[in-house]
């Protein structure tokens, strides 16, 4: 069904008005029902990518709490999430934080956010591609019973090199505005779900028949987050989980697409979640019953391991299935390798539009109607930065989650702030606004911040993490602050050449009571 | 009768510059109205980014407003032109859908750049030969658009049926007070005696579809070689022309559908070339 675009019909002879039969038709197109909404959200989600991400790195820090961690970090994400569906719905226009934090909190703390939301997926992106590459030469150790091929993804020149042609293709997709199909998500996400369940299943079969690694029998201390070592465990665990919740507040926005009443969109969000948590604690008790926190061969706790926990324990659990392991993880990385380039392509789009990057990153290709000219910077970025940091650390999919989680934090923190900011004015005006628009989000923006402060804080340490070190300052540490310093000094460059969005010509200052022009 | 309509597919890139320019010299010549038709394409929530993206929509529709503007600017004077705006998930299916509601009579839309001179298909051009109701207009690559049309050729293919479309082309010839040319284009092998029975069979043919149609007005040639671009190539096409062609018999209902030699008519050919959908023998 085509939409006439409302008020915007560039009629010839005006009058005809032809372009207006079909008024009001306009969402009615591609409805998704809640088993859609549920697919769209955990393919955002990506768990199997996620999980193989972030599973070791959580439990380096937080060891056996993994479950409590994961409990607790949706905390957070749910927080903001309800920050975001209020701006959403207030301000639906392009954007998001870029615009939102600009509008709430003027064009400097907006451009700040919107560059902490950049970083976070050109890390992301980074990580993406050294997982696919990982899991793809597993895949073909696996299938052709050559283990050498495994570990060609050790060798420096091969593992850049590869990746760069992940890197390449997902941008060539984007670039020419493919979008995955309905029935592409469901298989992908059908297949995802079923293998990180069989994974579970085996792990707990080899616990009970004797044969697990190191076998344990769940334990009601699993669960309890105040059980976790330190607060820095306790932050650096969140962050890291906050991470791999990402994604879910897709299912909020995707709420004027979802048919049937108008209760589908909570009960879609809230199905996800718990279609994801589930499958969370599975994978993590999975794991743990299996393996313990040992610093054994498969020990959760042996550094080794940890970067990559399924490539190390799919073979062991799973046995001659563990390719499904190599599948669905490969699936679940490109899939994403090419979803996410979407984002950053976008946010630059937005930020060029309104003068707060050059106008060519507001360059739109005519033939795929894409951001053509931002998606290929996307990918240059995330491909520079990938070679370097492959180079300069021998655990570079471990430094950028953790890094990663850091500026998830940062952004998410200053977006939900945002939403505080933005309906001060309307937060007297009852009970659900004051809770919705005030407490809830401005506390998950408060508690994110302090998160990014606390990790900031504790990577100085050259032992933070993988490890990984420059000049006796941990890696992700100087990752996390040159980025975002770099941001600082890109943002007064911009200010000095185009200074018309930083006097908030663009996107004036105002709240939720301002009339927009 | 009233004003007809043509749309063309537009998406400011250059094939859609092209095609414009090739609609408007169509409507001109054919006293049509021309709307030019730019289909914002939207999202699948199944295509959704992650992590969560902007929704960039209203930036693209913006774009697409001013691309809609240099399109009318650039149209030459005097020629009514309208522009519509739609969103739609297919570029295509907006396409057809502004032609249903605008009850237009001819679809105009730009070819890829292949390798080479001529055209091939995009996949929006492909998707419209594949479903549109009314007659479409591919406009070859880089093609300049000298002027009014003058001359108008029709292709008369040897399978049965293949020549109702030699009626819409007498129409379009008579509305417009042009040359009426039918054309047959033969591949021939080597071989001397297959050469000559097909060229004789298609002699008949076009001849008898010259006297049933026109009265014996329309000149009648025949082009031949052993590749199709041979064939092509062997006939001098007037610049100012356009080439009418039938659909495949393979077309669903009353739909458009390239059929294979249509296919490689196409990807040598030097003029706009308008695939009609099956009739029926129905004046349309």
């Amino acid at each position: 069904m085509t939409t006439p675009v409302a008020g915007t019909t560039t009629s010839g002879d005006r009058g005809s008005g032809s372009d207006n039969d079909g008024a009001g038709k306009g969402l009615a197109s591609g409805r998704v029902g809640l088993l859609g909404a549920v697919v769209i959200g955990v393919s955002c989600i990506a768990p199997a990518y996620t999980l193989s991400g972030a599973l070791g790195p959580t439990a380096a820090v937080v060891g056996e709490q993994l479950p409590a961690i994961f409990l607790v970090g949706f905390l957070p994400m749910l927080l903001v999430a309800v920050g975001y569906r209020e701006l959403n719905r207030a301000m639906p226009d392009a954007g998001t934080t870029f615009t939102w934090a600009s509008r709430a909190f003027g064009p400097w703390v907006g451009w700040m956010g919107s560059w902490g939301l950049l970083a976070a997926t050109i890390l992301v992106l980074s990580n993406l591609a050294g997982i696919a590459v990982d899991f793809l030469y597993l895949l073909l150790a696996q299938v052709t019973g050559d283990e050498a091929l495994a570990d060609l993804t050790r060798n420096v020149p091969v593992n850049i090199a590869t990746c760069l042609v992940f890197m390449a293709l997902a941008c060539w997709v984007s670039y020419r505005g493919l979008e995955a199909t309905k029935a592409v998500q469901y298989v992908l996400v059908t297949f995802q779900v079923g293998v990180l369940i069989w994974f579970s299943v085996a792990a707990f079969g080899h616990v009970g028949d004797g044969t697990a690694f190191d076998a344990a029998a769940i334990s009601a201390e699993w669960f309890n987050p105040f059980a976790v070592d330190s607060f820095s465990s306790f932050a650096a665990g969140i962050s890291l989980s906050v991470f791999i919740y990402w994604g879910w507040d897709v299912v909020l926005t995707i709420n004027e697409e979802t048919k049937g009443s108008a209760t589908t969109p909570g009960r879609a969000a809230l199905t996800t979640i718990l279609v994801i948590v589930a499958l969370y604690m599975a994978v993590a008790l999975g794991v743990l019953s299996y393996s313990g926190v040992s610093d054994g061969a498969h020990g959760l706790g042996n550094a080794d391991i940890q970067e990559n926990v399924f490539a190390a324990l799919a073979g062991p659990v799973m046995g001659p299935t563990a390719i499904l392991m190599s599948l669905a993880v490969l699936s679940s990385s490109t899939a994403s390798l090419q979803s996410t380039f979407v984002s950053p392509a976008r946010t630059m789009l937005a930020m060029g539009h309104y003068g707060a990057l050059p106008p060519s990153y507001a360059r739109i290709t005519p033939r795929f109607q894409s951001p053509g000219y931002a998606t290929v910077a996307a990918a240059l970025v995330a491909s520079a930065f990938y070679t370097v940091m492959r180079v300069l650390s021998e655990d570079v999919l471990w430094d950028t989650i953790t890094a990663l989680g850091m500026m998830v934090c940062f952004y998410y923190g200053i977006t939900a702030l945002a939403c505080v900011g933005y309906f001060r004015k309307e937060l007297g005006g009852g009970p659900r606004a004051f809770l919705m628009k005030g407490l809830l989000p401005g506390a998950g923006g408060v508690l994110l911040l302090v998160f990014f402060v606390q990790t900031c804080y504790d990577s100085m340490d050259p032992s933070y993490g993988s490890g990984s070190q420059i000049g006796g300052v941990g890696l992700v540490f100087v990752l996390g602050v040159s980025v975002l310093l770099l941001g600082v000094v890109v943002m007064i460059a911009q200010r000095l050449r185009r200074p018309e969005f930083f006097r908030g010509v663009t996107v004036p200052r105002g709240d939720s009571t301002t009339n927009l022009r | 009768m009233s004003v007809p309509h043509y749309v063309v597919a537009y998406g400011g890139d250059e094939r859609s510059k092209v095609a414009l320019r090739a609609g408007a010299d169509l409507a001109r010549s054919l006293g049509a109205v021309l709307d030019i038709v730019l289909v914002v394409r939207s999202d699948t929530p199944f295509g959704a980014a992650y992590p969560p993206a902007p929704d960039v929509e209203s930036l693209v529709e913006h774009q697409a407003e001013r691309w809609l503007d240099e399109a009318r600017a650039s149209v030459p004077p005097g020629l009514p032109v309208r522009t519509h705006l739609r969103r739609h998930r297919s570029v295509a299916q907006g396409i057809l859908e502004a032609a249903a509601d605008l009850d237009a009579r001819l679809v105009v839309v730009g070819t890829a750049s292949g390798v080479g001179p001529g055209f091939t298909v995009g996949p929006v051009a492909t998707q419209l030969l594949h479903a549109s109701p009314v007659p479409v207009a591919l406009v070859p690559r880089g093609h300049e658009s000298p002027g009014l049309l003058e001359r108008v050729y029709c292709a008369v293919g040897t399978r049965p049926g293949a020549q109702l479309v030699v009626r819409e082309a007498v129409e379009a010839a008579r509305r417009a007070e042009l040359d009426l040319h039918l054309v047959s284009l033969l591949e021939v092998d080597e071989h001397q005696g297959a050469r000559e029975s097909a060229r004789r069979r298609a002699a008949e043919l076009i001849s008898a579809a010259a006297e049933d149609f026109t009265g014996g007005r329309a000149t009648v040639e025949i082009g031949q070689g052993r590749t199709m671009k041979q064939a092509v190539e062997s006939i001098a096409w007037e610049p100012r022309g356009l080439l009418l062609i039938g659909s495949s018999r393979l077309a669903p209902g009353r739909r458009t559908f390239l059929g294979t030699t249509a296919a490689r008519i196409l990807r040598h050919l030097p003029i706009p070339m308008v695939v009609v959908p099956h009739t029926d023998g129905e004046q349309r």
